[in-house]
């Protein structure tokens, strides 16, 4: 190829981005992967010894790893499943000829705007298990017992799950209502002639209608859940004990938890995390393309 | 307005209809209210005098409402640095991000090349890979690059790691624009670039704007980046200095109420004056055809 045609051609506009996304993203994932067999430490960069497999054999029979990575393939699928029921229910009430709906719209979606440190710290004053707790306040008024949201180790996961839910439903809601507007609405009353009840239009016309909007919205969400770390530093610090520790929180703290400064973070073991976090949001991401991408021929 | 003829009595139909809309509304308000009430609630507890926070019963309106806290944290902390600051990083990895990816989506969109399809897969598996994943060697390169600890640094990163999904958006709008109008800027003499920037651009502005949001809130809300990336207090952002000032587990309710609003409330405005733009773009690379 000659110098004229590469410059008429697509890659000059390319290169910025491939640049850029080589150095920050790819050459990272990369050096990851090598990362995690060192034993590197935040004062050894650059002069770690091969390890082999030492650090994911370490992960695997830490018996508090396994708890965090248990405690996180529960909370993905609490958190996703809930968000996805929570968030399609305000768009399936949302899409119907409710007048201010922009208004509602524009409420819920607050929460989307707000960062995850943020709702940790805002839920952890709003479920506080002090005479401050305005939600236990409330509940007293009603006069129900107070719940111990975040000194029980149960129900602190179970917490950790509902302030997650409140955070990610009104982005699957503004998804969901973007694909419920695509439905012709003919459609739907033709089957209202028909006798269709509200389920069984549901049921079989806006879920089948809707299956690829919803199996990509379940992907983004399952990928953003799983890898979770921001809400849980806020909201429980990984407490009590060690309960509501994820996979992430786990990694940034074995590297990065204090001392990190006089060379004790466990760079290669928290790589090793890494890496395990690497592979599962692949898996998703293979998904996602194999119904998002290749279904529509490649095109976005 | 559905126009469903049934075989009830027009007046029960009526009552039936009433009812079910009444019953929407009240589950809308409802639905709203426990998304807006935690924030109504921070703004009260702010506002508090201290010997109220435990008060009971407990009340949302303060009784005697005090500024004292915004006062420590504006004069006794650096929070007006940590404001600033933020914004740096928001607005600069934002435009940034979406610079490069506009070129890169035009090179997209006006070519067909061999590649072209690998190139956009490759991309969109980036995408889907959140950038906290590879935080460690993240922080080792930045010590590599010597952009560890410095907001130039800050602003590279936040602006390469959402250039898959600004390319991504920015392709799909750029698709919509038939390419009879760059041809025919082409036949007035006018080069690639100028025609990216004079003719396409205002076109996509929508787009733009729907894209900027989305980046915006993100670099805005990033915090275990900069949390690892960033040693000195004078270069914080917002959601780094707050958690320096809170710790963990803070249990002075004003103080924690007034520093989470002051990261909450630039976003929500800028929220409210873009949102019109932003569901098109909240849905798009997932909905586009």
């Amino acid at each position: 190829m000659t110098l004229q045609r590469f410059i008429a051609g697509p890659w000059p506009w390319l290169v910025p981005a491939i640049g850029m996304l080589a150095l920050f993203r790819a050459y990272p994932m990369a050096h990851q992967a090598w990362l995690s067999l060192t034993d590197m430490r935040t004062a050894t960069i650059g002069q770690a010894r091969f390890v082999g497999l030492d650090n994911y054999r370490f992960i695997f029979t830490d018996a508090s790893f396994l708890g965090s990575l248990g405690f996180t393939f529960t909370f993905t699928v609490g958190s996703v499943a809930l968000s996805f029921l929570v968030g399609f229910s305000l768009a399936l009430l949302l899409n119907r000829p409710l007048r201010g709906r922009s208004v509602y719209r524009t409420a819920i979606l607050t929460s989307w705007v707000i960062s995850s440190l943020i709702v940790g710290y805002m839920w952890q004053m709003l479920l506080n298990e002090s005479s401050a707790g305005v939600v236990n306040g409330m509940l007293r008024n009603l006069g129900l017992p107070a719940v111990a949201w975040f000194s029980d180790p149960s129900t602190a996961r179970i917490s950790v799950i509902l302030v997650d839910i409140w955070r990610s439903s009104a982005y699957i809601m503004v998804f969901m209502l973007g694909g419920l507007q695509t439905i012709p609405r003919e459609l739907v009353e033709a089957a209202m002639i028909d006798g269709a009840s509200a389920w069984q239009r549901l049921r079989h016309i806006v879920l089948p209608l809707l299956s690829g909007l919803i199996t990509i919205a379940l992907i983004f969400t399952t990928i953003a859940t799983f890898n979770v770390y921001e809400l849980i530093v806020s909201l429980t610090g990984g407490g009590p004990g060690r309960a509501t520790m994820t996979v992430g929180y786990q990694m940034f703290r074995t590297a990065f938890g204090g001392g990190e400064a006089q060379g004790l973070g466990l760079l290669g073991r928290g790589a090793a995390m890494g890496m395990l976090m690497f592979v599962f949001t692949l898996a998703f991401t293979v998904l996602y393309l194999r119904v998002g991408f290749y279904r529509r021929g490649g095109r976005a | 307005m559905r126009r469903v003829t049934s075989a009830r009595p027009r007046w029960q139909r009526e009552g039936r209809a009433q009812l079910r809309f009444g019953l929407d509304h009240l589950l809308a308000i409802g639905a709203s209210l426990l998304f807006v009430y935690p924030l109504i609630w921070l703004l009260s507890a702010s506002l508090k005098p201290a010997w109220q926070i435990y008060r009971q019963p407990l009340t949302l309106i303060p009784d005697g409402a005090t500024l004292e806290v915004y006062q420590r944290i504006f004069t006794g902390t650096p929070f007006p640095t940590y404001l600033l600051n933020s914004v740096v990083y928001a607005v600069g990895g934002t435009l940034l991000t979406v610079f490069v990816g506009l070129v890169a989506a035009y090179g997209l969109s006006r070519h067909e090349f061999r590649g072209k399809q690998t190139t956009l897969l490759l991309i969109l598996m980036v995408q889907l890979m959140p950038a906290l994943i590879s935080a460690i060697p993240v922080y080792i390169l930045m010590q590599r690059l010597d952009l560890f600890n410095t907001q130039i640094g800050i602003v590279l990163l936040y602006g390469a790691v959402s250039i898959p999904f600004g390319v991504w958006v920015l392709k799909g709008y750029l698709d919509t624009i038939p390419k009879e109008l760059d041809e025919s800027a082409w036949i007035d003499g006018a080069g690639k670039l100028y025609t990216l920037w004079r003719i396409l651009v205002p076109v996509i502005v929508p787009g733009l704007a729907s894209l900027f949001i989305i980046l915006f809130v993100g670099k805005w809300n990033e915090f275990a980046l900069a949390s690892v990336l960033l040693r000195d207090p004078s270069i914080f952002p917002l959601t780094v200095g707050t958690y320096m000032l809170l710790g963990p587990d803070e249990s002075d309710f004003r103080l924690t109420a007034a520093a989470s609003l002051i990261n909450i409330v630039p976003i929500l405005l800028v929220f409210l004056a873009l949102q019109r733009f932003l569901i098109s773009g909240l849905t798009a690379g997932a909905v586009k055809q």
